[in-house]
């Protein structure tokens, strides 16, 4: 979430440096790249916060009417499934950048390593997995009179 | 099995899990686009997708205009503007007759010039407008219908986070978009403006007139309108130029907006920390309904569905104007039952293709499901502009669809009058951008 933050600021402040340096004609390749990266952790790190809100748009026209009881074991199965995937993407973004990191790839302008960022996503993914694990452990702690 | 009938299936089954097991928009559309690509291909395939395709779509840099263009209202937001525009507004045009419900929808209109979200538009001015149309004895009807018909505004007129996914998804520029948006978003809040006179004429002790202001007070109210219509001026002008990227125009906007506010001492540090909160969480929703899209479009081409339904309409040899109704009358029900830009970016993946196969304009298409997913935000059952009237002002949610009922017939205009002209409506200012 802090890494999220920090992350637009500093993805402001980049991309706002770089169109004043146009004006005054100083050209600085790669700013591109960076901006792309930040803005991956823009997002990966605010995955867990926004799923603990239940932010996410759900459409619950016809599951309003359902009983409470059927409710709730829907949303277990729906938990279980977002989690199983979740944890798959998560590992998934894991193993690219594991593979990233063996192979030495680089970022196409400025020839850094950009893995770190790629472990930072799947972290992020992770966090996300755990949250939607505590909300399934809820379903089940509470007898009923939460949603 | 495989084929275009997977698709299908993988549609049904969409649907199923969205609306009986409530799993998120954006979580559907990943998770069904990952299983289909699993049994078009195979799960090796599916699981690198998985890996790398998220990381592809997170660190696209088309993408990072989101989470700016959010911010940029957000600090508008919370610096208070809404406040200093309805003043604004209302010392000008305050004392016709519905002045206030006019000078709603302007407000509305020129906070939206910031922002591009319609429930956040719909929350800033409820709480500035309806407690002031209170006081002056309005008609809940007409005070609650036009701060939610207003508030629609928000989605339509740039920079519209709508138009911005629309021009991501599809590869379009979002320059043209927003300078195409211009003419009719100014179609539609005339429209909605004399709906209002309209409803006046009928209902004439429904919106009583207020005080006239004398033009030193008009005059004092005006320097912090001024702020915003700036701000809107630099964001419109870069993209006009083509310097800058959209990404870079909405960074530039947040560093001046930081900046602005600032010297005008609307900005605490915990306003701030607010700001940056909701944004990330806003534009992680709207990223991840995004990166859902993305994956549920590569498994719909994979099972070639869009082509073959694009096949089975031409067969049916429908004149194209009617295809178009029948796409926009889905939307319409489409929006109805769910959130304006999940289904939008549901159903692009099967729609855009069949349009642009039909020879519309791309940037004009743009401009028409914009009003008519926006239409759908106010439209019952799920009107999610009424909601956010209703609970933000405890007005009861039926009178909330009642008044905005009214304004109905005034999207339906502006799209009737999109279709008749597409080159004076859209095209003929989208295409000044280069």
């Amino acid at each position: 979430m802090i890494a999220g933050g920090v992350s637009l600021l500093a993805l402001t402040l980049l991309a706002t440096m770089n169109v004043a340096l146009r004006i005054f004609r100083v050209p600085v390749s790669g700013t591109y790249e960076v901006v792309s990266f930040l803005g991956a952790i823009v997002t990966a790190g605010a995955l867990g916060y926004t799923q603990k809100r239940k932010d996410h748009i759900v459409v619950d026209i016809l599951s309003d009417k359902f009983p409470p009881k059927a409710k709730r074991i829907l949303d277990r199965v729906s938990y279980a499934l977002i989690l199983v995937f979740f944890s798959v993407v998560s590992w998934q973004t894991f193993v690219y950048g594991k593979r990233l990191m063996t192979t030495g790839e680089l970022s196409e302008t400025l020839k850094i390593a950009y893995y770190p960022f790629v472990f930072l996503v799947s972290a992020g993914f992770a966090v996300l997995a755990l949250t939607i694990f505590l909300d399934l452990v809820e379903t089940f702690l509470t007898r009923g009179e939460k949603r | 099995m495989s084929g275009p009938i997977v698709g299908v299936y993988g549609i049904i089954v969409m649907f199923f899990i969205l609306f009986v097991l409530r799993v998120p928009a954006a979580f559907t559309m990943a998770l069904v686009g990952f299983v289909g690509i699993a049994q078009v291909i195979s799960f090796e395939a599916a699981f690198s997708i998985a890996g790398t395709e998220m990381w592809n779509i997170f660190s696209s840099y088309g993408l990072t205009v989101i989470p700016l263009f959010i911010l940029v209202g957000e600090i508008v937001h919370y610096a208070g503007y809404n406040f200093s525009l309805y003043d604004a507004t209302y010392k000008w045009f305050g004392h016709f007759r519905g002045g206030l419900a006019m000078t709603t929808i302007m407000a509305s209109a020129a906070f939206s010039a910031i922002s591009g979200s319609n429930t956040a538009t719909a929350a800033t001015m409820s709480a500035v407008a309806i407690p002031a149309m209170k006081e002056y004895g309005y008609h809940p009807q007409l005070n609650a219908g036009s701060v939610a018909a207003g508030a629609t505004l928000g989605v339509l007129i740039p920079p519209s986070i709508v138009l911005v996914v629309y021009g991501l998804y599809t590869g379009q520029s979002i320059g043209k978009l927003f300078f195409g948006n211009i003419i009719p978003s100014a179609i539609l809040t005339v429209a909605i403006l004399g709906t209002v006179v309209w409803i006046c004429r009928m209902h004439p002790d429904w919106g009583p007139a207020g005080p006239r202001f004398g033009w030193k007070d008009r005059m004092k109210a005006l320097p912090e309108a001024v702020d915003i219509l700036v701000l809107f001026g630099i964001i419109m002008y870069a993209l006009f130029t083509g310097v800058v990227t959209a990404t870079e125009a909405a960074a530039v906007s947040c560093f001046l907006g930081y900046a602005i506010c600032l010297a005008r001492r609307k900005l605490t540090w915990r306003k701030f920390i607010e700001s940056m909160t909701e944004t990330l969480r806003i534009s992680c929703m709207v990223f991840m309904i995004v990166a859902g899209a993305v994956i549920f479009a590569r498994f719909l081409t994979l099972t070639r569905l869009p082509f073959a339904a694009a096949e089975w309409i031409r067969a049916l040899a429908l004149p194209n104007w009617m295809v178009l109704w029948v796409i926009l009358l889905c939307y319409i029900i489409g929006g109805c039952i769910m959130d304006a830009l999940a289904f939008l970016l549901v159903s692009l993946p099967i729609f855009y293709p069949l349009v642009i196969q039909l020879g519309y304009d791309p940037i004009w298409f743009g401009q028409v499901i914009t009003i008519v997913t926006t239409m759908g935000s106010i439209m019952p059952p799920i009107g999610i502009c009424c909601y956010v009237v209703s609970g933000m002002s405890g007005i009861p949610l039926g009178t909330v669809f009642r008044g905005s009922f009214y304004y109905m017939p005034s999207y339906i205009v502006s799209i009737v009058i999109l279709m008749i002209s597409p080159y004076w409506t859209v095209l003929v200012l989208s295409d000044l951008v280069k």
